[in-house]
């Protein structure tokens, strides 16, 4: 069963062109002009339940630019977008009620009050039913190690808390689709393990769909079984890991592959 | 319908209540801030009496009664300031792409961008207004009715919902602002100094900018001036509530057409 | 010197690219003042003179008081504040040149700007409304002179309210509270002579009347050319305690930046 479609999906910025200097400036006062620059060119694929997916690209590529779409935050120029038969722009909060979200830089979490008092406020906003939540909340509590700083505002904790906070924030109320922006930005080794452990026992137990965007090519590994490959708003390559090894023989890791593949777009 | 809205009443109200725990933190400056308020308001009124010690009156409104007009303005920007403060924030939210968890909650956006904030000091406002209105309503003559009591509720009610209307507003440009700052929440604060004085002072031209451009006079000058029995302003206060729903209706148009250009950009 | 050149013409070209907030912040200035000249218009209909002054003198001294505070219009509160919620503010403290010189040049440039505006527009906008009497050159020098002076107070006050952002996050407030004190006590709104004697008295201990009365009163010739010079001193003497109170505050201040986050 297909829980994502995108198709065609196109997303364009207008930006505006300063010209260098004193006139420059002057003259952008009195008639600014624009560029169009294209972030995403029109890309199509399918998720179905259940499937881990990664996104790889190097900065700038349109990852967060086509996470950010499927999660409604921005408005696509082209194309088309369904997340489990909803349009995630057009149906903002139905679809908002289904997915789970987690920004590695930005956190989701109140800043100032304790983050149980975050999880109650969750609670309301997602109508959790009592019993669902308190469970949810002892499981997470458990396998993400929270109990230290449950009382604690966001503002006081570790790069590496507030992630597994945000994560617990993000699959309280069970949505079947989850999406991670970069969660493993500047996190070290030990919590990396411990958030990848508790993925996959998301994914295996309860059939979550996982679509994770990283330039760390671990995650990627460890995590996912299918792999998307974006470069300057187009994919190169989509398919099962393992095959990214016949799609570029001759490279012994993902690594090597994606130093080629990046290589290349700078070459000539 | 109706359990939609008190749930959304309901989420307000959690929303405001952990804005005012978290503001258990920022004791200093929030003395600081009562502080401050205090005294500009003092100098703002200073500045009222001064000029009245020179002169009687200004276009038939004698002191009082300017107090009572000025105190219409700091009701409604304290009931700003405490119950929707959130739309000051706006600008800065978007600049720094702080909408994006308010996006992917099943929540109304509308709803979450009001309660972003909250500023006690917002009530110090309300109060010093209630002292200035009651000072300025001790020395004039009013009549008060059931419904002239009514009528001022009313009244009230209009003028905080105009003042988060044009708020909003002026804050949602920042969708269509390339980055940088958005300054048109200060300016319309700046421009809320022609709304201490009477409306006849001003040549036509600037007269109708106040009535339909930037409708500060459906604030204070209406409202005040009906009580009071002026002339002329029965046209005005039967306009308010149109004007009201108007702007309730472009401000929900600013969101919607401002969130389809957000760009995210901020990391 | 060079380094200093160039955070002219940063502020410059902030200034054109900026260019809403800076139309916002010289607008603002405008309003006020065409606030006051229908106030003062409809007073002076009731009355020959009010508080000494005519409305021929009043309507010049509106003009002239609007272009006393057309620079540095904005203030830079918000912008020290925003930089120290973000953490910014460090990167400003470990640069090589003075804190309080790199702001003062930054705002100078975007000042260079607003200035040239409003001199052009309300400039024009005054002799359109006055005409050309009553102006002497050697009046217009002195005037220009106490301007440039009164400016600096101006900064000089902007900068020792910036730095109570180090103790508060409440950046609008401390923009708001200097606003309002400036405003009242440098004659902006209403001329000194006006006050009521005990306000007066206030008033010209303390430097904000160098910021628009002083100027304002020498270029209507409410001075004469002794009187002046002697509050031209005074002026003066004002940026020279002020500047020195900054650098006390400073070193207080700087001290005092607390951290957030991990």
């Amino acid at each position: 069963m297909c829980v994502i479609e995108v198709e065609n999906l196109k997303k364009e910025y207008r930006l505006p062109v300063k010209k260098e200097g004193t006139l420059g400036a002057l003259r952008h006062l009195v008639k600014p002009s624009y560029e169009l620059k294209q972030a995403v060119k029109g890309i199509s694929f399918q998720i179905r339940e259940g499937e881990s997916v990664a996104f790889l690209g190097a900065n700038g590529a349109g990852k967060s630019t086509t996470i950010k779409m499927m999660t409604g935050i921005l408005k696509p120029t082209a194309g088309r977008v369904s997340i489990l038969g909803k349009d995630p722009f057009r149906k903002r909060m139905e679809n908002a009620g289904q997915i789970g979200v987690v920004f590695g830089q930005k956190t989701q979490l109140w800043w100032d009050i304790p983050i149980c008092e975050t999880f109650r406020l969750l609670k309301d906003i997602y109508q959790i039913p009592e019993e669902l939540y308190h469970r949810n909340l002892d499981s997470f509590t458990e396998l993400l190690g929270l109990e230290e700083f449950l009382h604690q505002p966001a503002r006081k904790l570790s790069l590496g808390q507030r992630v597994r906070a945000d994560l617990a924030a993000a699959l309280l109320h069970e949505p079947p689709v989850l999406f991670l922006d970069e969660p493993t930005i500047g996190l070290d080794v030990a919590v990396k393990q411990r958030i990848y452990d508790f993925l996959r026992s998301v994914n295996k137990e309860k059939k979550t769909t996982i679509l994770l965007t990283s330039h760390d090519l671990k995650d990627l590994e460890t995590l996912c079984g299918r792999l998307i490959i974006l470069e300057r708003g187009e994919i190169l390559f989509d398919d099962r890991l393992p095959k990214i090894f016949e799609a570029f023989p001759g490279s012994d890791s993902l690594e090597e592959i994606v130093i080629r593949l990046f290589n290349r777009r700078t070459a000539p | 319908m109706l359990k939609r809205w008190l749930r959304y009443l309901s989420l307000y109200w959690k929303f405001q209540k952990q804005n005012i725990k978290s503001l258990a933190e920022y004791k200093a400056d929030f003395l600081m801030l009562l502080f401050f308020t205090g005294f500009s308001q003092l100098c703002a009124l200073a500045v009222l009496g001064i000029l009245y010690s020179n002169i009687p009156q200004i276009q038939g409104w004698n002191l009082w009664e300017i107090l009572w007009l000025y105190s219409f303005l700091l009701f409604s920007e304290g009931c700003i300031n405490f119950f929707f403060q959130g739309t000051w924030k706006i600008a800065q939210m978007i600049n720094a792409a702080e909408l994006d968890r308010f996006l992917v909650r099943p929540v109304p956006m509308g709803l979450q961008m009001v309660t972003a904030r909250i500023d006690f000091d917002g009530l110090h406002k309300m109060l010093i207004a209630s002292a200035v209105f009651l000072l300025g309503v001790s020395h004039c003559s009013i009549s008060w009715s059931p419904g002239k009591v009514l009528l001022l509720l009313v009244f009230l009610l209009e003028s905080c919902i105009l003042r988060v209307c044009m708020i909003w507003l002026a804050s949602c440009a920042s969708f269509w602002m390339e980055g940088g700052k958005n300054n048109l929440n200060f300016f319309l604060i700046s421009i809320g100094e022609m709304a201490k004085y009477p409306l006849t002072i001003y040549p036509a031209l600037l007269k109708n900018i106040f009535a339909y451009l930037i409708p500060y006079a459906f604030v204070s000058y209406y409202p005040a001036g009906y009580l009071l029995g002026k002339e002329g302003m029965t046209a005005g206060v039967l306009l308010t509530p149109l004007v009201c729903l108007l702007l309730l209706l472009l401000s929900k148009a600013a969101l919607t057409r401002g969130l389809a250009r957000y760009e995210s950009s901020g990391n | 010197m060079k380094k200093y050149w160039g955070l002219i013409r940063c502020g410059f070209l902030e200034s054109c690219t900026y260019r809403s907030n800076f139309l916002t912040g010289m607008l603002a200035n405008f309003i006020q003042t065409a606030v006051l000249y229908y106030v003062w218009q409809s007073i002076f209909h009731y009355q020959e003179t009010v508080g000494g002054m005519t409305w021929d003198l009043m309507r010049r001294y509106v003009f002239v008081s609007f272009l006393c505070n057309s620079a540095f219009s904005f203030g830079f509160e918000m912008d020290t504040a925003k930089k120290i919620i973000q953490g910014d503010i460090i990167l400003d403290l470990i640069k090589p040149a003075g804190y309080r010189g790199m702001v003062f040049f930054r705002m100078a440039g975007n000042a260079v700007m607003e200035f040239s505006m409003s001199f052009l527009f309300i400039g024009s906008l005054y002799l359109f409304v006055n005409g050309l009497q009553g102006i002497t050159p050697c009046r217009l020098l002195l005037f220009l002179v106490s301007l440039l002076l009164g400016q600096g107070i101006k900064f000089s006050i902007q900068y020792l309210f910036s730095l109570l952002c180090f103790y508060t996050e409440n950046a609008y407030g401390v923009v708001k509270t200097r606003e309002v004190l400036t405003n009242f006590f440098s004659g902006a709104v209403i001329p000194l002579s006006m006050f009521p004697a005990f306000f007066r008295q206030g008033g010209h201990l303390l430097p904000f009347q160098g910021i628009v009365y002083t100027p304002c009163s020498i270029f209507l010739g409410t001075l004469d050319f002794r009187e002046s010079l002697y509050a031209m001193g005074i002026q003066i003497l004002w940026i020279l305690l002020l500047w020195l109170a900054g650098s006390l505050f400073w070193k207080k201040a700087s001290s005092v930046i607390s951290l957030y986050g991990g």
